[in-house]
């Protein structure tokens, strides 16, 4: 149906956030999040994240993994192969005309290889991440397939990350 | 939109795929067993969305003025209203055919604020949505803060104070 992380995630955004969760997946949590698989077909799905406000993860990354973070609210920033990305703090306290953020919907591109950080302000976050999985990877949460140091002793048991089998 | 009641809001925003237009001043809402995130707010409606943490409870509880109904996203969860134990645990065996949980989209009865009710997450923790018509004369957040028992930890009873002052 999709050929690839961007026209999933351009399809899940013009059909307004579909939801159907897969019954197999629990929530998931780590010290500053908790997450929830909403949708999810063939190798692609789209994760809700909630992030606590005022921390920031180490450098990390998803190993085969391509992803597309949609911001919804909250405050929040990061980087991405050491460049800052999109802070939202600046306007927070200028709300667009719906009553939403100016934000909703803004968008930035985690490829596989990348290595990343995610930084909540004051406020936490609502985002939700889609997300296409290579051949061979268990799709569970970015949270589990994690390359990095762990956000803190709640996550660190949780990570297991999937091995690519070998061709 | 006009809603003329809880049930009628319940309706109109699972048959409209539950759109999410989070109200820009609400934060995540923190608990030690969940997480929270005005999803939804129009009127004196609003939709909530809590995931929850597996294996905790939460002590018995009410909202002061709220009516809220509960529907089931994913996990297995299972409630208690004044009391009565409802063990949802045979629904959470095995998938529907499209893969979702059996109780996707399913929702309790009407809960008002004249009882108390609490809630059990079992393997996988909990997603569900708290749907809520608030009154007028209170200021919408979460029913996190409108929370009358006993808190679920000293953090939160420090967020219901700090937020209702």
């Amino acid at each position: 149906m999709w050929n690839n992380i961007d026209e999933f995630t351009s399809w899940y955004k013009t059909n307004g956030y579909p939801i159907k969760p897969p019954s197999k997946d629990p929530i998931y949590i780590t010290d500053h999040t908790y997450s929830a698989i909403v949708f999810r077909q063939g190798r692609y799905q789209a994760e809700m994240y909630m992030l606590a406000p005022n921390w920031e993860t180490p450098q990390h990354g998803h190993p085969g993994v391509d992803a597309r973070i949609i911001y919804l609210n909250g405050t929040l920033s990061g980087s991405c192969n050491g460049e800052k990305l999109l802070d939202s703090t600046p306007v927070c306290d200028h709300e667009a005309a719906d009553g939403t953020n100016p934000y909703m919907g803004a968008e930035h591109p985690f490829d596989g290889t990348d290595i990343h950080t995610v930084w909540a302000g004051h406020k936490g976050a609502l985002v939700i991440i889609t997300q296409h999985w290579a051949e061979g990877l268990d799709m569970s949460s970015q949270s589990v397939h994690y390359t990095g140091e762990p956000l803190g002793p709640v996550h660190a048991p949780n990570i297991k990350v999937a091995k690519c089998q070998s061709a | 939109m006009n809603w003329n009641t809880l049930e009628e809001f319940a309706k109109w925003y699972k048959d409209n795929g539950f759109p999410i237009q989070p109200p820009f001043e609400d934060p995540v809402y923190i608990t030690n067993i969940s997480y929270s995130y005005v999803l939804f707010r129009e009127g004196q409606y609003q939709a909530e969305l809590y995931l929850v943490r597996p294996n905790v409870s939460s002590p018995d509880h009410s909202h002061p003025g709220i009516e809220n109904i509960v529907m089931i996203w994913g996990g297995d969860v299972s409630t208690s209203q004044n009391g009565k134990f409802t063990d949802l645990s045979e629904y959470y065996k095995e998938p529907s055919s499209n893969g979702t949980n059996k109780l996707f989209g399913m929702h309790s009865e009407k809960l008002t604020d004249t009882g108390f009710h609490a809630l059990f997450a079992g393997n996988k923790g909990g997603a569900f949505l708290s749907l809520e018509k608030w009154p007028e004369d209170k200021k919408m957040t979460s029913v996190t803060i409108e929370w009358n028992g006993d808190a679920v930890d000293p953090g939160h009873a420090e967020l219901i104070k700090n937020e209702r002052q």
